[in-house]
């Protein structure tokens, strides 16, 4: 399509969906060539991390395991949690969003004041009690709750997205036709707002990659021995970390890397689904925000 | 106009009781309670001691009496009652936290300001350009780092290798009250802020240039014979801009609870390191206080970025 | 144009910042010659000694302002303080307590046994809630004797009366007279002490900084007339101020940052302590599997302190035995069975008491499969690296153990409701052996502290006849049988004692032989001296 032909032109996107697509293939396929389990413990090693060497190609860490595989494995966290806490979030906040922009008045009201509700906890806490509460820890529990606590952010920007889409001529035309309002959500507004969404969904990925991280970084999210970027990047506040920088650089260069192509590729998304209509009139229908939440929080 | 705003403020009330009851019940589920971090040595607490803390602040009754309580000490007695750490009126410990983090995160989105909107403009009107693909690369690349490591990062290179700035804390040992001290030793953390975030300023300061400049005025204005330049300057410049007063009304409650993290890794006293320590200590009227604060920043930050968005668009109509 | 101009307004800024950042810096030199400068990572909550210690952080600035009866010497004896005797009945359930004539509060008020009686009154009503009322529930009554001596009645002798019953902080009776013991708690008692202490608290920002100013009617008057506590979160930065002068003293050193020092500041001196506290390995005995005494011992012989030691410690700490710690040197027996890692004895000891190694390599018995969750504090990257050692271990073993990291809080409150499988945690700290608290059978939370839910008829025998004997020498023969009693059940594995070092500037003088344990507790802290 001429969408797809759109996206090759990009080249900053391109390349970082192939980035993408070898990250999940050695995500996938890794851990069975390799010899080296992500968890054996040297021994010999224990308080002296490793520079890279032939024998461990990025590494070791503070108890000898090896950072090159224990980083893939922390690959396939990460996509995993990225993507399918996206979808939770997706299936709430799209449909949330869609309703609330749609019926405006009252309804609206009371639905983004419970966003903002939503908003105002403090999350951490949330998040501890949860970790605190549950039996067993697994990995979905981290994906519900990510994806539970960011579907807010998705809500506001689908709405927005609706309320300005109501005005316009083709919702104006299916409401005079007599479609009801659930047709009208459905058939046609969703439909419509998708491009966005699209473009968000890429960069929400990224976002969740970020909000695991800094979930096993504080302990509360994939508990060890798994490894997980964030988790991995405990070892960054010992004291032998100043004299180890790669055990501080590869997870976080894992976790830059993954989110930069994330979001390359969702702005070329963005340019490819956005000059598919009316470039003319540089009426962009996407919105050419960032990062799909567009409130800038100073980093929480 | 003003009838929305009166609705708006009218029914954050609502918003804002729902908020704190079930933050509230959140307590009453979270295992272990302030006496659990109590007790002489860790030799733990006899029971007795225990019952005596739990009915010193009426942890004993269910969580609903509890939260009554609380509800009614805040509305007849204006009190936000006592922290369950040391027995200080929590109003207190507050707000010597709040000046700290706001400096820190006001200075932060100063610098993303500073950074962002020359930026975001220069890109938008040089659409497609290599500085306007570059400074979005650059952007997301900073936006990809975990803030926290990004901080770590910042205090090994420039704190521990260059010693070219403090490594922690607000300010050097007799220095306390040396604005120039303050701001050496803010310069890493407001640096760290201003980096990951800066990227949705600039691409929406950049879309707005876009979407300004190919307005039908801005068409009138360019076949009138106006230079590029004239017509950025004159016309697209200011609207572009009002949206950011809607982005700033959004960040308002950044204000309180935005810099847990680098609050954390950079030993700053500020409310999140207060967050962060009243979680550990269960310490629910201190939490409970600092997240109605942000709630009530983040109804009038709404309320505020409406407004704004209204005023620039006038299509959004609020009836 | 004018982004040009931006760059330029940037450059100037940092380059501004930058230059009178380091001015800032290097005005720290001129150091005042009346104010010890001391650095500490917290600054603990409040200074009412009643509701002073919290289980993390014990408040230790109360010993700068408030005195006990009594104190801890060097010897790990207790001596007398606001005390000048004591007497006992031949029975040991009546004491009679000498107090010194010439004590003032810090707003004048003479100190009379009104104060102690008014003070141990207050401790026992239930209603105060004092924290430490384990350490003085067996006490029936208190009673003055004239303005200079108190009678106590004890439910049953005790040997740790005077360490830690007398050692008690007293607080003045013309201050918290007045306030109900229900309200003591909120009394602004703890941000306003009053104390008869060598120093007075002169101000206090939260989180930031505590300044000490000698109390004038000191009966011990200190020579430096000023102590500035300034909080530093972090290791880093802590050492860095007393590098470059800017601060005197560092107590509580962490090994990393004594190896630090060592290398890069040499002139800064330094001193390490064996520690009272020691790292141990809790077990929940009542659990199915852990409740199998072979399975403990399996553990302790399957367990390699060693490389942990030499690894994450840099050998600066010692390996653990026993319970009680080297420090100790009156009770710590150093001829007890040391347990050498030895995987394939523990292996052995299992595969005797009928513990099968499965299909999966987890041994079992029965229904019973050997594998366990291991609760640890979130937030130490070193510590869960040490446990991740630990899991192996046991795994090589046949015995199966997951790290789950929960926030304190939740942590302790699993721990006293017997809802887990093993913890680690810091162990120790008191100077007597005694320690019923933690292992005697009547303990069993909720009522006590023993979190491991041990019974042994034996230990509960030696800890009884051990705290209600007043002989020395039969307390330590009764201590001596229950560490080996403890040397074959292991309710607790012990780990590591921990380090203690503390480092200070050239500037500051005080008689080493005369200091305690690290913390120095402010030890003799009226002796100490600042050169010009």
């Amino acid at each position: 399509m001429r969408t797809v032909r759109r996206f090759l032109r990009e080249r900053s996107a391109v390349a970082g969906a192939s980035f993408v697509i070898v990250l999940v293939l050695a995500a996938v396929i890794g851990p069975f060539l390799d010899a080296i389990p992500p968890n054996v413990i040297d021994h010999a090693l224990i308080g002296f991390p490793q520079p890279p060497s032939a024998a461990h190609w990025l590494g070791t860490d503070l108890i000898g395991r090896d950072e090159f595989i224990r980083a893939l494995y922390g690959a396939r966290v990460s996509l995993l949690v990225g993507a399918s806490a996206m979808l939770v979030s997706f299936a709430i906040g799209i449909f949330y969003g869609a309703i609330a922009g749609a019926a405006s008045g009252a309804v609206d009201n009371l639905m983004m004041r419970f966003v903002d509700a939503m908003l105002s906890f403090p999350t951490f806490f949330l998040l501890l009690i949860v970790a605190a509460l549950t039996e067993k820890f697994s990995l979905s529990i981290i994906i519900l709750i990510i994806g539970l606590t960011s579907w807010p952010g998705l809500a506001r920007l689908v709405r927005a997205e609706v309320l300005s889409l109501r005005e316009r001529d083709f919702v104006e035309a299916a409401r005079a036709l007599g479609a009801s309002p659930l047709r009208l959500v459905v058939r046609h507004l969703i439909p419509n707002a998708l491009a966005p969404v699209v473009v968000a969904a890429a960069f929400a990925i990224g976002d969740n990659i970020l909000a695991e991280s800094s979930l096993s970084f504080f302990g509360l999210g994939v508990q060890p021995p798994a490894p997980s970027w964030g988790n991995m990047l405990q070892d960054a506040l010992t004291p032998q970390a100043e004299a180890a920088p790669w055990m501080v650089l590869v997870p976080g260069l894992g976790i830059v890397a993954t989110v930069l192509a994330f979001s390359v590729i969702a702005d070329g998304i963005r340019v490819a689904l956005d000059t598919s209509i009316g470039q003319e009139t540089g009426d962009a229908d996407v919105e050419e925000v960032g990062p799909y939440n567009p409130v800038p929080a100073p980093a929480s | 106009m003003i009838n929305f705003i009166i609705r708006r403020i009218l029914g954050a009330i609502p918003l804002l009781l729902f908020i704190s009851v079930v933050t509230y019940a959140m307590m009453a589920l979270a295992p272990g309670g302030p006496a659990a971090v109590l007790g002489p040595r860790g030799q733990g607490l006899s029971p007795e001691a225990i019952a005596r803390i739990n009915a010193a602040y009426g942890l004993d009754k269910p969580w609903y009496i509890q939260y009554f309580y609380w509800l009614k000490q805040l509305l007849l007695h204006g009190s936000l009652g006592t922290s369950y750490v040391d027995n200080r009126p929590v109003i207190e410990k507050v707000f010597e936290k709040l000046p700290i983090t706001i400096e820190m995160v006001g200075l932060a989105l100063l610098l993303t300001l500073i950074i962002a909107l020359p930026i975001g403009i220069y890109a938008g009107a040089h659409r497609g350009s290599f500085f306007d693909n570059a400074s979005s690369a650059v952007g997301f690349v900073f936006y990809g780092m975990p803030v926290f490591w990004l901080a770590i990062v910042l205090i090994d290179v420039f704190a521990v290798q260059l010693q070219w700035f403090p490594s922690s804390g607000l300010s050097s040992l007799g220095q306390e009250n040396n604005p120039l001290d303050r701001l050496w030793h803010l310069t890493l953390p407001v640096v760290a802020i201003a980096l990951v975030s800066f990227v949705s300023w600039m691409r929406y300061q950049r879309s707005s240039i876009i979407e300004a400049m190919s307005s039908a005025y801005i068409r009138t204005a360019r076949s009138k014979g106006l230079s590029e330049r004239d017509v950025l300057v004159r016309h697209a410049f200011r609207n572009a801009l009002l949206p950011i007063v809607t982005l700033l009304g959004l960040s308002l409650p950044a204000l309180v609870g935005g810099a847990y993290f680098v609050e954390y890794v950079f030993s700053i006293p500020g409310v999140g390191y207060l967050t962060f320590s009243s979680i550990f200590a269960r310490d629910y009227p201190t939490l409970m206080a600092i997240t109605m604060l942000t709630a009530v920043l983040i109804v009038v930050g709404n309320l505020l970025a409406d407004v704004a968005y209204a005023m620039v668009d006038p299509r959004i109509r609020y009836s | 144009m004018w982004p040009n101009l931006r760059r330029y307004a940037a450059g100037a800024l940092v380059a501004s910042t930058l230059a009178l950042g380091g001015c800032a810096a290097s005005a720290n030199t001129n150091r005042d010659p009346n104010t010890l400068v001391e650095l500490a990572r917290t600054d603990g909550a409040t200074l009412n000694p009643m509701y002073g210690e919290t289980v993390e952080d014990a408040s230790i600035y109360d010993q700068l302002v408030f005195d006990g009866l009594s104190y801890v010497g060097t010897d790990y004896l207790p001596h007398p303080r606001l005390a000048t005797s004591w007497t006992h009945s031949p029975d040991g359930r009546h004491w009679t307590v000498d107090l010194r004539h010439d004590v003032r509060w810090s707003d004048g008020v003479p100190f009379t046994s009104k104060d102690v009686v008014f003070s141990y009154r207050l401790f026992l009503n239930p209603q105060t809630g004092f924290l430490d009322i384990g350490s003085i529930k067996y006490i029936t009554r208190v009673r003055a004797d004239g303005p200079y001596r108190v009678h106590f009645d004890l439910q049953y002798p005790s040997a740790v009366f005077t360490l830690n019953a007398l050692g008690e902080n007293i607080v003045p009776e013309h201050v918290l007279g007045k306030i109900p013991p229900d309200r003591q708690r909120f009394s602004p008692f703890g941000e306003h002490p009053v104390g008869t202490g060598p120093y007075m608290l002169k101000s206090w920002q939260h989180d930031s900084e505590v300044v000490f100013e000698r109390n004038p009617y000191a009966w011990r008057r200190p020579k430096i007339a000023r102590i500035d506590v300034r909080i530093i979160f972090n290791d880093q930065s802590e050492m860095e101020a007393l590098i470059n002068g800017s601060a005197d003293l560092i107590d509580d050193l962490s090994s990393n940052q004594y190896r630090q020092i060592q290398r890069l500041a040499p002139n800064i001196k330094m001193m390490t302590f064996p520690s009272l506290y020691i790292d141990v390995v809790e077990l929940n005995t009542e659990r199915p599997g852990l409740n199998d005494v072979a399975v403990r011992q399996a553990m302790m012989y399957g367990y390699d302190r060693v490389d942990i030691v030499h690894g994450i410690y840099a050998d600066k700490v010692a390996v653990a035995d026993d319970l009680i710690p080297p420090a100790l040197k009156h009770w710590y027996d150093p001829h007890i069975k040391k347990y050498p890692y030895d995987p394939a004895k523990a292996r052995a000891v299992l595969d005797a008491a009928g513990w099968k190694v499965g299909p999966d390599g987890i041994r079992r018995k029965g229904t019973t499969r050997l594998s366990f969750e291991l609760l640890l504090n979130q937030g130490s990257a070193l510590l869960t690296d040490e446990m991740l050692s630990f899991c192996e271990d046991m795994h090589d073993i046949g015995i199966d153990v997951q790290l789950r990291l929960l926030d304190f809080a939740s942590m302790i409150s699993r721990e006293y409701g017997g809802k887990y499988d093993i913890t680690a945690i810091g162990f120790g700290g008191a100077v007597d052996p005694d320690m019923t608290s933690v292992l005697s059978s009547t303990q069993i939370p909720p009522t006590g502290a023993n979190t491991s839910r041990y019974h042994d008829a034996i230990v509960d025998r030696d800890l009884r006849l051990g705290l209600t004997t007043l002989d020395d020498a039969k307390r330590r023969m009764y201590y001596d049988q229950m560490q080996i009693e403890l040397g074959k059940t292991f309710p607790i594995i012990p780990q590591f004692g921990r380090f203690a070092a503390t480092a200070y500037a050239s500037r500051l003088h005080f008689d080493p032989k005369t200091t305690l344990q690290s913390p120095l507790m402010y030890y003799n802290v009226e002796d100490w001296t600042l050169s010009p």
